[in-house]
């Protein structure tokens, strides 16, 4: 038989041990949409359940009602960053540090939270999350003052490490907290950016990345970005909120994306041979003969007469309909000249992660259409010198909510193997979506709003 | 705590410790009762406290001295046998583990007892309550290092499954000491440290388990670690996946030495080296002033807790530091909301450091520290122990002479039930119920005394009622060998 955790509860009764249910898992995860990468995810999922159990458990037993601090709004951007929940609380702030380690020797607190002016607190509070065991265990606090003279402090990650010897382990002393001494200490100022070199460094964090970009940039102007709440604000966003593809079609297009013909130049010289689907067009010859094909082989649109090539792709793919249509305009168009204005624009990303191995781009191309929405052509490309996608990759696109949208998924053959895999659909101004590529059980989601 | 503590080392059966005295470390614990002066706070045994704080500061000092370190062992090893009885009953029954079980997980952490200490600074003790505050400290870290072992009989899978969710789930400094265990040197203990440190952001990361990772993930690990460390050569992922599987490996044989080389580590050698430090005459320095203080600090303490004027507030302290009760017990036995507990019993903490501040002439402040909070509680859960043990000691005055002897022939010389019975002509049957009989009348004893004393009629099925008997068991053992 197994010991349960009211056992647990017993034995280390000056700890506080909460239980988690079914509904408190379900109420903790956040909206994929609201986090760029899944360790802002991670983050949040945690922290959420733990200050969820928190702020339960003061108004069930103390009938207090703590604030979150910064506050409701703002604390869960910091979780795109790093781990830890703010409250204010007697008159003191606390702040809780979610971990999943099941020993008490010791846990780390983000430098965020102790050495930036605005979020430095008077007590940190370790809280053991169980998931297996549905259990949220918070073991005890320590001051700001004894973290700073006792941690061990990590310069590679910025974390003080606090043993669990200095942490005191009961937790109900906090209950007459405002009758503590302030061991908060004194918090040294960070030096004040310029606009200018705020929005610098923000260009360079919001490049996306798998882990917190907390570490790309010097702490001093990291700390001194995050203590400014409009910078924090504005990186949160620039980083959540998605690429705008709106402004794409006004020439604004976020630093990471290339045009197709330099990543194509970059990456695979090979694909540089200028032909459609099979079809050739490197020649006038061709490019005629092709235009004519394709003019004829639809009925929808009637396309004057007197109009030259180009011209008459453009007209094809404004006033089509049919997806396929409009996009193979664009494409004909893109690959005939490159440079003539297409109301076409088209970006590639290098996702920067493997999918199990496997280097992915992903292009993005969208147009403005006569009714004003936006029309998506969306393609996934093998990288690194290989011109195939592995078999069964996913492209599956999801709504603002993280759902996947129904028919809008792609998967890849085994025979033959896909150059791309591709999918496009229509959209409104402002709406959100996230792309989802999928290989076996890795994942990388980007998220848009058009 | 007596004195022996710093001397016998442990023999373990399978449900029952036997203490041997090491005469070496009797010898030496013998001259320094002649040397050193007592301590003048509120503890059951001054000289005790004294030794210890000396003990304490020449393993300060000479860390790496064999007769120093020995009595640490021996002291932390008899902690442990506290902390597992203690513990213990609080398992319940459905579980398979037994004291032996607790004792020895307890135990891995008397092999080093620097280490064990490590942290204990002078920091820790800002009103003068050394010996509370030490064995306070000592208590928290033993239970704190059992935690990982407990919650292994929760059930919990991923952990010790394999070696790489050892290295998921253990924090930073448990990694560490596990590296240093097992003899890894300094240079890659940092770089096994980072590599640890780029798992736990990488599983962060992804969304899936750990335990789904394969060469690609171990690759993807590396590529962080190369990123994060420019100032060595790069390493490949499969170096990666070698070095965590060491970790993990370390893990395991931290949490879970085999058990030979566990006593080995206990052992007394027999040799009776010359050692320096026995030879060396320790000087006490008789300060007037530090007497003086010292006697007015307990005299403080005494008088704030004697001077409590309402019954409910002794009732309160003695639930909370008595008994060890949490704030929501004793609401419930009480019939009070736990926030009416919480703050009488903030208000009484706060009333007892202003008359420690009142006796020490210190500046009356409305504000207290956290660790001047802990480092009171840790005396009055030292005081009220010691106010149990008296309680114990008087009820076992009590008994008549035939139960005291069968008391102490279970207790004490731990004698199977059977020859206990042949010796009183008994069969093992009558002898087991004597003894529960008499340990009923011990703590019908011991409520008298608690309702004599704080006026308190404890709930007949509340938890109060139903902890008096492991309260009593856990300290016959101690009591009796002193008690003649």
């Amino acid at each position: 038989m197994k010991l349960s955790q009211a056992n647990l509860s017993q034995i280390y009764s000056e700890h506080l041990w909460l239980e988690i249910s079914n509904s408190d898992l379900e109420l903790a995860r956040p909206n994929p949409q609201n986090y760029s990468n899944d360790t802002g995810r991670n983050y949040a999922f945690f922290n959420r359940l733990c200050l969820n159990a928190f702020l339960h458990w003061c108004q069930e037993n103390l009938e207090l009602e703590p604030a979150v601090f910064p506050n409701e709004e703002v604390l869960p951007m910091l979780w795109e960053f790093f781990t830890g929940c703010g409250i204010n609380l007697y008159g003191k702030r606390l702040v809780l540090i979610p971990t999943d380690a099941i020993d008490m020797a010791d846990f780390a607190v983000p430098q965020e939270w102790v050495d930036i002016p605005n979020l430095a607190a008077d007590y940190y509070l370790p809280v053991q999350i169980d998931l297996e065991n549905r259990s949220v265990h918070f073991w005890g606090f320590v001051s700001r003052s004894t973290l700073k003279a006792k941690a061990d402090f990590d310069s590679i990650y910025r974390l003080y490490y606090v043993e669990g010897d200095w942490v005191i382990p009961n937790l109900e002393m906090l209950e007459g907290a405002s009758n503590l001494r302030d061991e908060k200490g004194q918090v040294v100022p960070l030096t004040t950016l310029s606009n200018g070199e705020a929005e610098n460094l923000m260009v360079k964090l919001s490049e996306p990345s798998p882990y917190s970009p907390r570490l790309k940039a010097k702490f001093e102007k990291w700390g001194a970005l995050l203590n400014e709440s409009r910078w924090l604000q504005q990186l949160y966003e620039i980083r959540t909120v998605g690429f705008n593809l709106s402004k794409w079609l006004d020439g604004i297009v976020e630093a990471g994306w290339q045009t197709f013909d330099e990543w194509l130049n970059a990456k695979i010289p090979a694909f540089r041979s200028k032909q459609v689907k099979g079809i050739e067009l490197d020649s006038p010859e061709k490019i005629k003969r092709a235009v004519s094909q394709f003019r004829n082989s639809q009925s929808e649109v009637v396309v004057p007469n007197d109009i030259e090539d180009r011209e008459a792709l453009v007209h094809l793919l404004q006033h089509t309909h049919d997806e396929t249509v409009r996009w193979k305009a664009a494409e004909y168009l893109w690959t005939i000249d490159p440079n003539y204005p297409n109301p076409a624009i088209r970006r590639v990303m290098d996702l920067g992660v493997q999918l199990m191995g496997h280097p992915i781009a992903l292009m993005i191309a969208v147009l403005r259409k006569l009714d004003g929405k936006i029309a998506v052509l969306l393609r996934a490309y093998s990288m690194g010198g290989q011109t195939k996608l592995p078999p069964d990759l996913k492209l599956i696109v999801l709504d603002e909510n993280g759902d996947p949208i129904p028919r809008l998924e792609a998967v890849s053959r085994s025979q033959p193997l896909d150059d791309y895999i591709a999918l496009y659909f229509t959209a409104d101004v402002g709406d959100r979506f996230s792309i989802c590529l999928t290989l076996e059980d890795t994942t990388i989601t980007e998220q848009f709003v058009v | 705590m007596p004195l022996e503590y710093f001397y016998t080392l442990p023999c373990v059966e399978e449900h029952r410790i036997l203490w041997q005295i090491e005469p070496r470390s009797r010898r030496h614990i013998e001259n320094l009762r002649q040397i050193i002066q007592p301590v003048n706070y509120p503890v059951n045994d001054p000289w005790e406290a004294a030794i210890a704080q000396y003990l304490f500061e020449q393993l300060r000092q000479h860390p790496e001295d064999e007769l120093i370190r020995k009595h640490w062992m021996a002291f932390l090893l008899r902690r442990c046998e506290i902390v597992a009885k203690r513990i213990l009953p609080l398992l319940g029954d459905r579980h398979h583990i037994g004291f032996d079980d607790l004792f020895m997980m307890a135990s891995v952490a008397a092999i080093a007892p620097v280490q064990f200490f490590r942290n204990f600074d002078e920091s820790r003790v800002q009103l003068g309550f050394w010996y509370p505050t030490f064995i306070r400290f000592t208590d928290i870290r033993l239970r704190n290092l059992l935690l990982p072992e407990l919650r292994r009989e929760t059930g919990n899978h991923m952990f010790g499954q394999s070696n790489l969710g050892l290295v998921a789930r253990s924090s930073r400094r448990r990694v560490r000491e596990a590296l240093e265990r097992s003899g890894y040197g300094n240079a890659q203990i940092e770089r096994y440290l980072l590599a640890w440190q780029c798992f736990q952001e990488y599983t962060d990361s992804v969304n899936r388990r750990f335990n789904q990772f394969n060469g690609r993930d171990f690759q993807n690990i590396a590529t962080r670690y190369n990123e994060l460390n420019q100032s060595e050569s790069s390493v490949t992922g499969s170096e990666i996946q070698t070095w965590l599987d060491n970790i993990g490996e370390a893990i395991r044989r931290l949490s879970d030495p085999p058990r030979t080389s566990l006593w080995t580590g206990f052992s007394f050698q027999s040799d009776e080296g010359r050692n320096l430090l026995e030879n060396i005459a320790f000087e006490t320095s008789y300060d007037e002033e530090m007497e003086e203080n010292v006697n007015r600090l307990r005299q403080a303490i005494a008088d704030v807790l004697n001077g409590l004027q309402e019954i409910k507030e002794r009732q309160m302290l003695f639930l909370k530091y008595g008994l060890e009760l949490t704030q929501g017990e004793i609401a419930e036995e009480r019939g009070i909301n736990q926030s009416t507990v919480s703050r009488r019993i903030n208000e009484l903490i706060k009333r007892i450091l202003l008359g420690i501040w009142k006796w020490f002439n210190r500046k009356q402040e409305t504000k207290y520290s956290p660790t001047e909070l802990a480092e009171i509680q840790a005396v009055l859960y030292q005081d009220y122990a010691d106010k149990i043990d008296r309680f114990v000691q008087n009820s076992i005055s009590s008994v008549t002479e035939e139960s005291w002897k069968l008391l102490k022939l279970f207790y004490v010389v731990k004698q199977p039930l059977s020859e206990i019975g042949n010796m009183f002509q008994r069969t093992e049957e009558e002898v087991r119920d004597r003894l529960n009989a008499i340990l009923q009348q011990l703590c019908s004893n011991m409520l008298a005394q608690i309702q004599a004393e704080f006026n308190l009629e404890l709930q007949p099925e509340g938890v109060a009622f139903k902890s008096i008997p492991t309260i009593v068991e856990t300290r016959l053992e101690r009591i009796l060998q002193y008690l003649h």
